[in-house]
């Protein structure tokens, strides 16, 4: 999908108000997992400080030793959305659609809007015109999907950049960019230096050595962004609230935003999904709705979600968007995260869903060294699919890997379809079993070594054969013995074993 | 997340979707390496709070208390099903042992099979030896017809066991 990406590198700096005498850095804290600590780095510097040599993500301390006489300011995302929200509000009205990520960084899925603008290359100028106007400093890229659009923004220093073949554009990539230093280190120790050799990989191959980490790194190298086939998340999952009293303080809305947020992450930690885009519709007293969507690249988690929340209502409450206060609000999850599903599977371990949760790469790393040893084969989930026999019913795919689509539809009606319960055991393939009858009557069956008499049966089902595969006909047999019960298949006489009920 | 190690490679993911299991939450895990099969029982332990095993014919004891003991010391449930033979003794808290099926609802051709009766013999380290009997009707609903006390499991440490 066709996406187009604005980022402001040092949207931090803008929202300064500061005379540029002296060199300006601003800080944000960051956590630091493997040390359980906090530390603060620099999120933007400007010009003077980089010739300094002060880089993005390098220590404040270290910072402001290669630079002492540079001013050092807290990252204030509440004024950074305030502003970005004029940006916002600009590419608005040129593409109705727009994503936002953080201050300073919107998608914008352009499908629809390039007709209208009269193809890619105008829209891109046109917005580029728009902003240089309003806020110079942006970079502006065009690709297939947010992570190419993203990286096609971070390289647009010379004017917009579009991107016609994504994966080529890709290939020539760097690894480094994947954002992941762990594997980024060992992609380069074994030789794979970009995007275009990682994809060049068996995907087995990474699964098996990278775990889950590995299997999205490559998707992404693959040009695959998004999951091609994102399941949808069902109506009732979005969430709404209404004041009679309309709230008019900030404190009331922080509030009321704050809850809201809550409640939705619980019903969807019920679900097992966490989204990656979030909806927030706001109603004011004057009857006027405005709604704005939240994305990010991970899914969203309580506490991200709150801050995106809060930080929009923010911004209309201070602009006196809505007027006469806030009566109604609205939070609607989208884009269903599979990565989501997996976080709330794993809290039954012990993990929180508040911030890092150090359950889900436990099992997942679990999981991989189990493929490890064993070969992704080996390490299986399953999704339901259509079939008469229990063995065609289930639609297999290698853990860490996306559900494919069923080969055939499981809502259909299947005629002929063996009926519940399902037997525990199934076959990998059908095996030879030994039945005795009497006048078309099962009477016993051969178990190892010994007989076994039939106590009981239902059968013969007919199964027409699809003969323009060549498939003979078949009768399904269910038998009850005294060790237990047994699906059976009888094809010219001859009897086959296709399920035990254990 | 439920894992299962499936040893057989038989294991039909249907009929554990069939009694509540949500296919997401199910990984299957096909090993019939009795060499292998430890260290990837351990290595799905280590991440994952609840894992069913059948237990590879040729296991050696000392292994399965090596597993045991990392069981304890992971707090996960652990139930594990010997495809020959029993567990060592006193490794698990909960044995189930099945003495009985009978499958109702056939009746020569006609009909299909609708009701299981399984008669069960538990015991463990918090229970004495008793018999109860489970009936499931269509999959779905299990009764147990003999009262079991389900609070002495609750208050049982672990609940893990055998069959």
């Amino acid at each position: 999908m066709r996406t187009l990406c604005v980022w402001y590198p040092d949207w931090p700096l803008q929202v300064l108000e500061v005379e540029p005498d002296r060199p300006c850095l601003v800080v944000e804290p960051r956590s630091d997992r493997s040390r359980g600590s906090e530390t603060q780095v620099v999120r933007a510097a400007d010009l003077s400080a980089q010739e300094a040599g002060i880089h993005l993500g390098m220590g404040r301390r270290e910072a402001e030793a290669l630079c002492p006489t540079a001013r050092v300011f807290q990252r204030d995302l509440g004024a950074e959305s305030r502003r970005f929200e004029l940006v916002i509000e600009a590419l608005e009205n040129l593409i109705p659609h727009v994503e936002v990520v953080e201050p300073g960084l919107a998608f914008l899925p352009v499908q629809g809007a390039l007709r209208y603008h009269g193809g890619e290359e105008d829209l891109v100028q046109k917005i580029a015109k728009e902003l240089a106007n309003l806020a110079p400093g942006a970079r502006v890229g065009l690709a297939d999907g947010p992570f190419a659009a993203r990286w096609a923004a971070i390289n647009a220093v010379e004017g917009p950049g579009i991107v016609v073949d994504t994966a080529r554009f890709l290939a020539n990539l760097d690894v480094g960019v994947l954002e992941h230093q762990e594997l980024i280190d060992t992609f380069r120790w074994l030789g794979v230096t970009t995007l275009g050799s990682l994809a060049g990989l068996p995907r087995e191959a990474i699964a098996s050595r990278f775990g889950a980490e590995g299997l999205t790194a490559h998707r992404l190298a693959s040009g695959e962004d998004r999951p091609p086939h994102p399941r949808p998340i069902s109506p009732h999952l979005a969430v709404e609230a209404h004041y009679d009293d309309p709230l008019e303080t900030l404190d009331q809305v922080a509030f009321a935003a704050r809850a809201l947020s809550t409640r939705l992450m619980n019903g969807l930690r019920r679900e097992g999904i966490a989204p990656h885009r979030v909806e927030v519709e706001a109603e004011a007293a004057d009857n006027t709705v405005r709604n704005r969507v939240w994305r990010s690249s991970d899914p969203f988690l309580e506490s991200s979600l709150n801050e995106r929340v809060w930080w929009q209502l923010r911004v209309w409450v201070e602009q006196g968007g809505v007027g006469g206060g806030l009566v109604r609000l609205r939070l609607d999850p989208a884009d269903l995260s599979g990565d989501g599903r997996q976080l709330a599977l794993l809290e039954a371990v012990g993990g929180t869903w508040e911030g890092y949760d150090p359950a889900r790469p436990e099992a997942e790393r679990a999981l991989a060294r189990a493929q490890a040893i064993l070969g992704p084969d080996a390490v299986l989930q399953a999704a339901r699919q259509g079939g008469r026999l229990p063995g065609e019913q289930v639609l297999w795919r290698r853990w860490g890997e996306e559900s494919g689509i069923p080969e055939r539809d499981p809502a259909g009606p299947w005629p002929g379809n063996t009926p519940g319960p399902t037997p525990a055991l199934v076959p990998p393939e059908s095996n030879r079993l030994e039945v005795e009858w009497d006048a078309g009557m099962p009477t016993r069956i051969r178990l190892g070594s010994r007989w076994e008499p039939v106590l009981n049966w239902s059968g013969p089902w007919r199964l027409s054969g699809r003969w323009w595969k060549g498939e003979e006909a078949a009768d399904r047999y269910q038998l009850v013995t005294s060790a237990g019960a047994f699906l059976v298949v009888v094809r010219t006489t001859r009897a086959y074993l296709i399920g035990i009920y254990d | 997340m439920v894992v299962v190690l499936d040893a057989r490679g038989w294991l039909s993911p249907i009929s554990a979707w069939e009694v509540g299991v949500i296919p997401d939450r199910l990984v299957l895990i096909r090993c019939d390496d009795r060499r292998l099969w430890p260290q990837v029982a351990a290595a799905v332990l280590e991440g994952v709070a609840a894992v069913y095993a059948e237990v590879p014919v040729g296991v050696g004891e000392q292994q399965l208390r090596r597993l045991a003991a990392l069981n304890r010391a992971r707090r996960a449930a652990l139930m594990l099903r010997p495809l020959r033979g029993d567990l060592p003794a006193g490794l698990a808290h909960l044995r189930i042992r099945g003495t009985g099926v009978a499958w109702e609802g056939v009746d020569r051709g006609h009909g299909r099979l609708t009701r299981r009766r399984v008669s069960l013999m538990i015991s463990g380290k918090s229970l004495p030896l008793r018999e109860i009997e489970i009936e499931d009707l269509k999959s779905h609903v299990s009764t147990t017809h003999t009262p079991l006390d389900l609070a002495a499991l609750d208050r049982s440490p672990r609940l893990r066991g055998d069959s």
